[in-house]
């Protein structure tokens, strides 16, 4: 006799819908899985029969062939087992076979009978939710954060198998998705009105999140540069469904989605000097997305940039270039989303005193120099802005100050993208720091004071081509930020003063 | 030029015994131009070899030379400078691209300083630099980075004249940075000097050594920015026993880099807060150029406020001037960049000192 039920593969971080089908004829009893299962799916066969029996049911005593259908891509994980499970009972129990029709399945079985939960889940359910045949999904309880977001899809949540069919045989009933309080903990929020002073460095960093720019802070030891980075994502706005649905299936497939994405907080990822490229890029055995696909959406801070093997570097250029990356096994290429915030951040010099009046640099020029120029041409031509950070002690200011919180500073932020959001509805980017030559262009245009003040800048200081347009795509941001059509001379000069730390040191 | 010098530099100095007479043997032009066997006339004392080997040395040397366009001047020429005559362990050669007349310069000043100048020291360098040239002195300094660097930048700024005393031989720019720099002196009519020759290995100690010449050839020598243990405080020394007048910047008492300079300002050095400062030592009639004043520039009124807020600390940090004037940041910004291209402050990404 034969029976189908729905369940998911993943591709990379993609889902794709697998039909499982079982075959129960006479003839020595026994269960033979084909479609190129990999081993913990093979395995299923013994949770299985230990689960149905459990469960109180009984486990046929036939020959039992399962296919996992297309046939011919390799099989992983071990959430099969539930789809499988079900479908060897169609015959000893009267499940509904309406439901078979549209639902999937997706969950491991322990050897009691209980759900356990799945890897990957989002994606896997994203992947049944775009067939048009499969209505809803029965997932185990443990998953259900993961499947908050998924849209066009009906999601039931199951703690054991004999709940599943028990529901499946209409006698009983499974808890809905849209019943339930997710609970997350609601992560302690950091502010910027944590970090004393350093008014020009916040600036630059509103400026960031507003236009989404890539920054590099320069500065000695103890003076904020990692305060203020972890305090980023708190002035930028909260993923939207979009971004959330990406973002979430990114995480399933590493496990668990961590609670700050729950709560919609754009990811932060912190890597320290010292990682290994498949960790930074990704690849590894089973082509895991590494640390840039992590921030995708968000930020990703690497601290002591210098100190990072510049071959590692050299990798972040593809995801920098098309906000994507693509890794390379044996046979098959994955490409996963990569769009994210750069902020590297470095001391001076070796010693961290170089240009500190308050302590003397014992470096040589040479080591200086050298130290320096670890950052590549290239790497340094993707940062927009530049900021120069410097030990409060040396900021006299009284701290009677007020600071301004994160949140006034993301309403400006939040206003800002929402100008760039009309400007480039009909194009395909998101945000100034994105343009084109082609886009500045179209969406730059300056008063003729402000034309001609970049102009005499330019000769006085031997700006680039590419230098040039970099100011201009900074200076649109600040224009926004200022709620201004046009490009001001003071937008210009402000941007300006973004690229004098740059000259400061690599001059 | 005096090749029996250049040939004699090239030996050992216990190779070459008796040198005098030696000398007066090879200014013979048939023997230094090779076409009589020396030994004759010099005697046994000499090694047949090695007067081989320094001769085919001496050929070498002066193709670079001609190559390279490089000139030299030996104690025995009258175009020696008469200062650096004064001076102990004289040089007894000294190579040279550009205009050796400089040398003679009515009145010249070195200026020197840390090779890591604070945006103070960067900016006082090409400060004293320029407005000297502007009153027609020649700049003397080594091209090593930092004040160096910036002194002969404020020079060729105004056009003025400027000597490079290098620590390496003059057919190579070093640092290598400043190969560049070291184009636009010679473009501009500039001297750069050494008395190493191109065939010389650099050695460390050549730097503290050159020291000697460039305070040497100055009438004065004028500190910008130093460290308590900087090297620049050698030429401090060198000046000391030549007799010269030592100028010293006064900096910030919390500053790690004007800790040697005040020092000597302490030790007796003059201060010098202006170019009048040094001109009121000499005993000459100088022109001085001056600047605009701050009133005539028409500031609006967040300009000026800002420029005062300045002016009152000498040297700040952006976010100071934020805070205190109330002005915000993103505004504070724009203003000193329109500030800085009119030449009232000097301002580098984050520290503003005022100018004007």
């Amino acid at each position: 006799m034969f029976f189908k039920s729905f369940s998911a593969g993943t591709e990379g971080i993609n889902g794709y819908i697998v039909e499982v089908e079982v075959d129960i004829t006479t003839g020595i009893p026994g269960l033979t899985m084909v479609g190129l299962p990999n081993g913990s799916v093979r395995e299923a066969k013994d949770r299985i029969k230990s689960a149905i029996g459990n469960s109180g049911f009984k486990y046929p005593n036939k020959k039992i062939v399962v296919n996992l259908s297309p046939a011919d891509i390799k099989k992983e994980g071990s959430h099969y087992d539930l789809s499988i499970a079900v479908s060897i009972l169609m015959d000893s129990q009267l499940i509904d076979e309406k439901h078979l029709k549209d639902t999937g399945f997706l969950g491991e079985l322990a050897l009691n009978g209980d759900l356990k939960p799945v890897k990957g889940c989002t994606a896997l359910l994203l992947g049944l939710a775009k067939e048009k045949k499969v209505k809803k999904v029965i997932i185990p309880w443990e998953n259900r954060n993961e499947a908050s977001m998924v849209p066009d899809i009906d999601v039931f949540l199951g703690k054991n198998l004999k709940e599943v069919c028990f529901y499946l045989k209409n006698e009983g009933v499974l808890e809905s998705l849209s019943n339930i309080d997710l609970n997350y903990k609601i992560p302690e929020i950091e502010d910027f009105k944590d970090v004393k002073g350093s008014f020009i460095v916040k600036r630059g960093m509103e400026i960031a999140a507003a236009g989404f720019h890539n920054v590099f802070m320069i500065g000695p030891p103890g003076s904020g540069k990692t305060m203020i980075a972890s305090r980023l994502n708190t002035i930028m706005s909260d993923l939207d469904d979009k971004e959330y649905m990406e973002v979430s299936q990114i995480y399933s497939f590493l496990g668990e989605i961590p609670d700050n994405i729950i709560a919609r907080k754009r990811p932060f990822r912190a890597p320290h000097h010292t990682v290994t490229y498949s960790s930074l890029i990704g690849g590894g055995y089973s082509s895991a997305p590494g640390e840039v696909v992590l921030s995708h959406n968000g930020i990703l801070f690497m601290d002591e940039f210098l100190e990072f093997n510049k071959k590692i570097v050299e990798g972040l250029r593809q995801p920098l270039e098309d906000k994507k990356i693509t890794i390379s096994r044996v046979n098959k290429k994955i490409t996963y989303p990569s769009d994210f915030i750069l902020i590297g951040s470095s001391n001076p010099c070796p010693c961290g005193n170089y240009k500190n009046p308050l302590k003397e640099c014992l470096c040589s020029e040479n080591k200086i120099k050298a130290y320096l120029n670890r950052a590549s041409g290239p790497m340094l031509d993707r940062i927009d802005v530049f900021l120069e950070t410097t030990p409060l002690a040396y900021d006299e200011i009284s701290s009677k100050s007020d600071e301004e919180s994160s949140l006034s500073i993301r309403d400006r932020v939040m206003k800002a993208v929402d100008f760039q959001r009309q400007r480039f509805k009909d194009e395909n980017i998101n945000y100034n720091s994105q343009m084109s030559i082609r886009h500045i262009e179209k969406y730059c245009n300056l008063t003729k004071d402000a034309e001609s003040f970049l102009k005499s800048a330019f000769k006085k200081t031997g700006l680039s081509a590419r230098s040039y347009h970099r100011v201009l795509r900074v200076s649109r941001t600040i224009a926004d930020l200022d709620s201004s059509q046009d490009i001001k001379l003071n937008h210009i000069g402000e941007a300006l003063s973004f690229r004098k730390t740059f000259m400061k040191y690599w001059g | 030029m005096d090749r029996v010098s250049l040939f004699m530099s090239l030996f050992n100095k216990r190779d070459l015994k008796n040198q005098q007479k030696i000398r007066d043997v090879l200014l013979d032009s048939d023997i230094i131009n090779g076409f009589v066997d020396a030994k004759m006339y010099i005697g046994e004392k000499i090694d047949q070899n090695l007067w081989k080997t320094k001769f085919e040395e001496l050929l070498k040397l002066e193709d670079i030379l001609f190559k390279e366009n490089i000139k030299y001047l030996s104690l025995y020429d009258e175009n020696y400078p008469q200062k650096l005559r004064n001076i102990s362990s004289k040089p007894h050669l000294l190579f040279y691209k550009g205009d050796i007349s400089l040398l003679n310069w009515k009145f010249s000043i070195a200026i020197v300083g840390t090779r890591k100048p604070t945006t103070y020291g960067i900016w006082a360098s090409k400060r004293f630099s320029s407005e000297l040239a502007k009153s027609d002195v020649c700049i003397i300094s080594g091209m090593a980075t930092g004040v160096d660097t910036y002194a002969h930048e404020g020079a060729l700024e105004e056009e003025g004249k400027t000597i490079c005393v290098l620590g390496t031989p003059v057919s190579k720019a070093y640092p290598t940075s400043n190969k560049k720099l070291m184009e636009r002196v010679l473009a501009s009519k500039g001297l750069v000097i050494s008395e190493y020759s191109p065939l010389e290995k650099t050695l460390p100690v050549n730097f503290a050594y050159r020291n000697r010449i460039i305070s040497g050839l100055s009438d004065g020598i004028l500190i910008v920015e130093a460290g308590l243990k900087s090297g620049t405080l050698i030429t401090a020394d060198f000046a000391l026993e030549q007799g010269k007048n030592i100028f010293a910047v006064p900096g910030n008492i919390n500053s790690k880099y004007s800790i040697g300079t005040n020092n000597l300002i302490r030790q007796g050095a003059i201060l010098a807060s202006n170019i009048s400062d040094i001109f009121s030592e000499y005993d000459m009639d100088f022109d001085i150029i001056s600047s605009k004043s701050h009133e005539e520039l028409n500031l609006s009124e967040l300009e000026n406020k800002i420029y005062l807020c300045v002016k009152k600390e000498g040297i700040c940090h952006i976010d100071y001037i934020a805070s205190t004037t109330g002005i915000n940041i993103k505004d504070v910004m724009g203003i000193l960049n329109i500030l800085d291209i009119k030449g009232v402050v000097n301002y580098d990404g984050i520290l503003v000192n005022a100018v004007l």
